[in-house]
C-alpha cells in the first residue's frame, strides 16, 4: 500500500503536479499511517514563523527583481567591459563577471541568461568570438554567481540545514572565485586562439561607466560591510535579516528615485512599476516558500522515523571512506541538480544529506558549499539542466546543440568542483579569517 | 465559465494588491527596526550615560559577562540572570555575537526570564507557574534546582545569538517552551518552566510528558526547524507525543530563540520606569567595546536626556519582529495563489511532454485536482491548528492572538484549493480548439506581460523546465494555452 502511494506520488510529480502538493501528499500519507494527527503538518509549517532569517527570503528576492527589472544589466555590462575588455579574451571575462554579479542577486534562476544573454551574445559574436563558445559561455555563466553572498540559495540552505548563514556567505566566496577564474581563464585562451578584437582601455570610459553604475556596484559592498564590517576596522553592524531590509530599501531608492528605471506606478503594463515588480517577486517567493512550509511536515516525519540514519546504516557497509562518500554525493547531487530546480532541491534533499554527511566528518559549512556548487553545475548537465533549456529558448537553438556547446564548460566546472569538494580549506579558510564566531556547531 | 473567470480575476487582483501592500508594510517595519536598533539604541545608550559619573558599580567594571547577573534587577531577590538574558537579547539582538552576550549565558542561573511570565495564567493549571509575575516562577525554579539550571541554559541558547544552535542550549530550551507570550517572544522560554513537565501541563494536561524536555540535543542538530522537530522526534514515543505536542504551537516559540541568531531580538520590558532597563541598555552597550573610563550614571531626572531615553523606550515596538515573520508566511501564501494562476509552481514535469495529446489533457486536469485535494487536507489541518490555539489563546501581537494569524493556514490553503479547482475547470471547459478564439487578446497579453522580459524570466527561474518548453509554445497542452494566456490578459488588463 505504502509502495503504491509512493509510486503514485512519484508519477504525479513526473507528470507535472506542483511539487508542494506532492510533498504535502507524502506528508499526509505518512502521517495518516501513524497515530499522529495531521495538525502536525500545519504546526510544522507555522514553525517557519520562528525563523529569524525567514524575512531575508522575500526581501532579497525583491532586491533581485528590482535589479532585474531596471537597466542594471546594461550598466553592469558597460562597467565590466570598460574595466576588463582590454584583456585578451576580455569580453569573455566580462560575460563571466557580469553574469556572476547579476546571478548573485537574482538567485540563479535563468534570469541572468535572458537579461544579460540577449545583450552579450551579439557583442561577443561581433567581436569574433566563435558562436559555439559564446553560447556555451553565456549558458554556463547563467548560474555562476550563486556561491556569492547574498544569494538566495545560500540563505535557503542555511535555513533548511540550520547552518550559520554568516559563515556560508563567507565560505562561498573562494570557491565562487574559483569558478570565475576557470571560466575566465578559458575565455582568455579562446580569445588568444581566435585573435578576437579587444576593446582598448579608456580611462575616461572606465570612470564614466563605473560612475554611472556606482549605486548598483555598491550593493554587495553595502551588504557585506554591513554584515561583517571591515576586517580589522569595524565589526559587523547588522544582522543578515537587517541587511536584507537595508538592501531592499536601498534598491528601491536607487532604482525608483535615482535611476528611475522603475516607476512608482504606471498604468502601462509594459513599464515596470513598483507594484508589478513586487508582485512578480512575491510569486517566486510564494512558489518557493509553499514548498518549504509543506516540506517541513514531511521532514518532521523523516526525522521521526530516523530515515537519514537508516540510509546511513544502509550505505555505511558499502562506503567506508570519506572520499568515496564525497564522490558518491557529487554524482547524486549532479543528478538532483539536473532534475530539480535549486530551491526545491535544497528543501527536499538537504535534510536527508546533512546528518549523513556529518557522520562522514564533513564540516557543515563545507557541505553547504559542495551542495550549492553541485547544484550550480547541475544547471548545465544534460539532459534536463535548466540553463540549457533557457538558453535554447532565448537563443532559439535546439537543446541538443547546446549540450555540445556547454560540454567544455561543463568539464571545466566539474574539475573545479572536485577541487572544491576535496579541499575543505577553500571554503573554510576565509571563514576562519572572517566569521569564525558565527559558528553554528 | 466567464463568470468563474471574472471571479478568479477579481480574487487575484485583491490578492496581488494585498501581497504588495504587505510587502511594503514589511519593508517599512523592517526599516523601522533597523533604525531603532542601530541608531536609536546607541543614542539611548549614550544618553543613558550622560549623567554624572557613578562609582563604578560592580557590574560594569566586571567583565561584561558577569555583569548581567548582578546588575539586572533593581530588585535583587530574583535570580535573574535569565532576565538579563532576555533583556539583553531584546536589545542587543543584533549584536548577539558579541562577547557581552555570550557571557551572559554563563550564569546559568535561575530563570529570571520569567518576569514576564507567561501568559498564561490560563495555561498553567499546574503549578501556578504560569504566573505572570516573575517572582512566582522564580520560586518554582528555585525549588527545582535542576530545571533552573536548564533554564539557564536555555537562556544561553536564546542569547546565544549567533550560535543559536549551540546544542546545549537547545536542549534545555525546549523545556521551556511554553511560555506565554509575554511581551516579546524572546522571552517565552523562560517562562516556560524548566521543569518542562509541569508547565507543559499547562497546556496540555494531556501532554503530561513533555516531550520537550525529553528532547535531546538531537532536535537541534537537526536543525532547522528544529526545535519542533526535535521535540517530537526525541520524544520517545513518537505517536503519542506527537499528538500531545501538537497542541502547543507555543512550543514553537522558543525556537525562535534557537534560531535566534541575532535577528531582531525582542524585549519585553514593560517598564514603567524609564531607567528600569538601564541594565539592558548597558548590556547592549557592552558590545561596543566600551573603553569609557568611569561609567557615567543615568542622567538626572527630568533632563532632556532622561526624557529621550524614556521616549526611545516608548517607541519601541516589540511586536514588529513577530509580525514580520508572520507576514512573510502570509505573503508567501498570496504569492503561491498568484503562482497557481500563472502556472509558476515549481514542478518536475518530465513525463507530460512525451504523452500523446489526449492523455496530456487528462493529466492537465488531474494534476490540479490532486493539488486541490492536498490543499483541502492541509487547510483542514490548518483549521485544527486554529482550533487548538483558540483553546489556549496566546497574545502574539498587541492586536492579535496567535490563532488569528494561524487562520492563514485554512484560508491560504483554502484559496489555493479554489485556484486549483478553477484551473481544472478551465481546462475541462476549454475545448482544445477553442485555442484560436482568445488569441487576439492573448497576443496582446503576452506582449503585455512579456514586455517585462526579466520578470518573465524570473518566473522561469522558479519554474521548471517544462514550463519553459511550454512557454515556447510547441509543447503546451492545447487546453491550457488558450485559457492561460487569455486569463493572463484579463488579469493584467484589469487592475491597471
Amino acid at each position: 500500500m505504502a509502495a503504491l502511494v509512493g509510486l503514485l506520488l512519484v508519477a504525479l510529480a513526473l507528470l507535472g503536479a506542483p511539487l508542494f502538493s506532492v510533498l504535502g501528499g507524502a506528508g499526509i500519507a505518512n502521517f495518516s499511517g501513524t497515530d499522529t494527527s495531521l495538525v502536525v503538518l500545519a504546526e510544522e509549517h507555522y514553525k517557519l514563523a520562528t525563523n529569524p532569517h525567514l524575512i531575508t527570503i522575500p526581501l532579497f528576492t525583491l532586491s533581485g527583481f528590482l535589479m532585474a527589472e531596471s537597466r542594471a544589466a546594461d550598466r553592469l555590462v558597460r562597467v565590466s567591459r570598460a574595466l576588463l575588455g582590454w584583456l585578451p579574451g576580455g569580453l569573455g571575462i566580462v560575460v563571466v563577471a557580469s553574469c556572476a554579479f547579476f546571478t548573485t542577486f537574482t538567485g540563479a534562476s535563468g534570469v541572468t541568461i535572458i537579461a544579460l544573454g540577449g545583450l552579450l551574445f551579439p557583442i561577443l559574436t561581433s567581436e569574433r568570438y566563435p558562436e559555439r563558445f559564446s553560447l556555451g559561455l553565456i549558458t554556463s555563466s547563467g548560474s555562476i554567481g550563486l556561491l556569492f553572498p547574498p544569494s538566495l540559495p545560500i540563505i535557503l540552505y542555511g535555513i533548511v540545514a540550520a547552518t550559520s548563514i554568516d559563515q556560508l556567505f563567507v565560505a562561498g566566496i573562494v570557491p565562487g572565485m574559483l569558478f570565475l577564474l576557470v571560466l575566465g581563464g578559458f575565455s582568455l585562451v579562446v580569445g588568444q586562439k581566435h585573435k578576437v578584437n579587444r576593446t582598448p582601455f579608456s580611462l575616461k570610459e572606465a570612470l564614466g561607466a563605473t560612475w554611472s553604475a556606482k549605486w548598483e556596484l555598491m550593493v554587495p559592498v553595502v551588504v557585506i560591510v554591513a554584515i561583517y564590517g571591515i576586517p580589522g576596522v569595524t565589526r559587523g553592524l547588522v544582522t543578515i535579516a537587517e541587511a536584507s531590509a537595508i538592501c531592499a530599501l536601498y534598491l528601491v531608492v536607487v532604482e525608483v528615485f535615482v535611476y528611475r528605471d522603475i516607476k512608482i506606478f504606471s498604468s502601462d503594463p509594459a513599464v515596470p512599476d513598483l507594484f508589478k515588480v513586487t508582485r512578480e517577486a512575491m510569486v517566486m517567493v510564494g512558489a518557493i516558500m509553499i514548498i518549504l512550509g509543506v516540506a517541513l511536515g514531511l521532514t518532521n516525519y523523516l526525522v521521526q522515523e530516523e530515515v537519514p540514519m537508516k540510509i546511513l546504516a544502509a550505505i555505511q557497509g558499502h562506503i567506508e571512506s570519506r572520499t568515496t562518500f564525497l564522490l558518491l554525493l557529487t554524482v547524486f547531487l549532479l543528478v538532483v541538480g539536473c532534475l530539480m530546480d535549486i530551491f526545491s532541491a535544497i528543501i527536499v534533499v538537504v535534510p536527508l544529506i546533512t546528518p549523513i554527511a556529518e557522520q562522514y566528518g564533513i564540516h557543515p559549512v563545507h557541505l553547504g558549499v559542495i551542495f550549492l556548487a553541485n547544484l550550480e553545475i547541475g544547471y548545465l548537465t544534460p539532459p534536463v539542466g535548466l540553463n540549457l533549456f533557457i538558453s535554447s529558448l532565448a537563443f532559439e537553438r535546439p537543446v541538443v546543440q547546446l549540450y555540445r556547446m556547454a560540454l567544455p564548460f561543463l568539464l571545466l566546472m566539474l574539475a573545479a568542483l572536485l577541487l572544491i569538494t576535496f579541499n575543505e580549506g577553500l571554503s573554510l579558510w576565509l571563514v576562519e579569517q572572517w566569521a569564525p564566531s558565527g559558528s553554528g556547531k | 465559465m466567464r463568470r468563474l473567470r471574472e471571479l478568479e480575476n477579481a480574487l487575484l487582483r485583491v490578492e496581488s494588491v494585498v501581497a504588495v501592500v504587505l510587502v511594503l508594510v514589511m519593508l517599512t517595519l523592517a526599516a523601522y527596526n533597523v533604525v531603532y536598533r542601530n541608531v536609536l539604541i546607541p543614542l539611548q545608550q549614550h544618553w543613558a550615560h550622560s549623567g554624572p559619573p557613578l562609582e563604578p558599580p560592580a557590574e560594569p567594571g566586571a567583565p561584561p559577562g558577569s555583569a548581567p547577573a548582578s546588575t539586572e534587577d533593581p530588585e535583587p531577590p530574583r535570580p535573574d540572570p535569565v532576565r538579563g538574558g532576555d533583556d539583553l537579547e531584546g536589545f542587543g539582538g543584533g549584536l548577539s555575537d558579541e562577547p557581552g552576550d555570550r557571557d551572559n549565558k554563563q550564569p546559568a542561573g535561575a530563570g529570571g526570564g520569567d518576569d514576564f511570565g507567561g501568559f498564561g495564567g490560563g495555561l498553567d493549571e499546574d503549578e501556578g507557574e504560569g504566573e505572570d509575575e516573575g517572582e512566582a516562577e522564580d520560586e518554582d525554579e528555585d525549588e527545582d534546582g535542576a530545571p533552573a539550571s536548564s533554564r539557564g541554559l536555555a537562556l544561553k541558547g536564546q542569547v546565544a545569538g549567533a550560535e543559536g544552535k549551540a546544542p546545549a542550549a537547545s536542549d534545555d530550551r525546549s523545556s521551556d517552551d511554553f511560555g506565554g507570550f509575554g511581551g516579546g517572544l524572546g522571552d517565552d522560554p523562560p517562562k516556560a518552566e524548566p521543569a518542562g513537565g509541569d508547565d507543559f501541563g499547562g497546556f496540555g494536561g494531556g501532554l503530561g510528558d513533555d516531550p520537550p524536555k525529553v528532547e535531546p540535543a538531537g532536535g537541534d542538530d537537526f536543525g532547522g526547524f528544529g526545535g519542533g522537530l526535535g521535540a517530537d522526534q526525541s520524544a520517545s514515543d513518537g505517536a503519542d507525543e506527537r499528538v500531545s505536542a501538537t497542541p502547543d504551537p507555543k512550543v514553537d516559540e522558543p525556537e525562535q530563540d534557537d534560531f535566534g541568531e541575532d535577528d531582531f531580538g525582542e524585549d519585553d520590558l514593560g517598564d514603567d520606569d524609564q531607567f528600569a532597563n538601564l541594565p539592558d541598555i548597558d548590556a547592549a552597550g557592552q558590545q561596543a567595546p566600551t573603553s569609557e573610563g568611569p561609567v557615567a550614571g543615568p542622567p538626572p531626572e527630568g533632563s532632556l536626556a532622561a526624557w529621550a531615553v524614556g521616549f526611545i523606550d516608548d517607541i519601541k515596538l516589540d511586536w514588529i519582529d513577530v509580525l514580520l515573520r508572520q507576514l512573510v508566511i502570509i505573503v508567501s501564501f498570496l504569492g503561491a495563489m498568484l503562482a497557481t494562476r500563472r502556472r509558476k509552481h515549481i514542478n518536475i514535469d518530465a513525463l507530460s511532454k512525451v504523452l500523446p495529446d489526449s492523455l496530456r489533457r487528462v493529466v492537465s486536469v488531474l494534476t490540479p485536482l490532486f493539488a486541490l485535494a492536498i490543499c483541502l487536507v492541509l487547510a483542514g489541518a490548518g483549521w485544527d491548528l486554529v482550533q487548538i490555539s483558540r483553546q489556549f489563546p496566546k497574545e502574539l501581537l498587541p492586536f492579535a492572538d496567535e490563532w488569528h494569524l494561524q487562520l492563514m493556514f485554512p484560508v491560504g490553503f483554502g484559496l489555493l484549493a479554489l485556484h486549483f479547482g478553477l484551473q481544472a475547470v478551465e481546462v475541462v471547459m476549454m475545448p482544445p480548439l477553442d485555442d484560436d478564439e482568445p488569441r487576439p487578446s492573448t497576443v496582446v497579453t503576452l506582449v503585455d506581460e512579456e514586455h517585462e522580459p526579466e520578470v518573465e524570466a524570473a518566473g522561469l527561474v522558479s519554474k521548471h523546465v517544462a514550463d519553459i518548453s511550454e512557454a515556447s509554445g510547441e509543447l503546451r497542452p492545447p487546453g491550457t494555452s488558450g485559457g492561460d494566456s487569455s486569463r493572463d490578459s484579463d488579469e493584467s488588463g484589469g487592475p491597471s
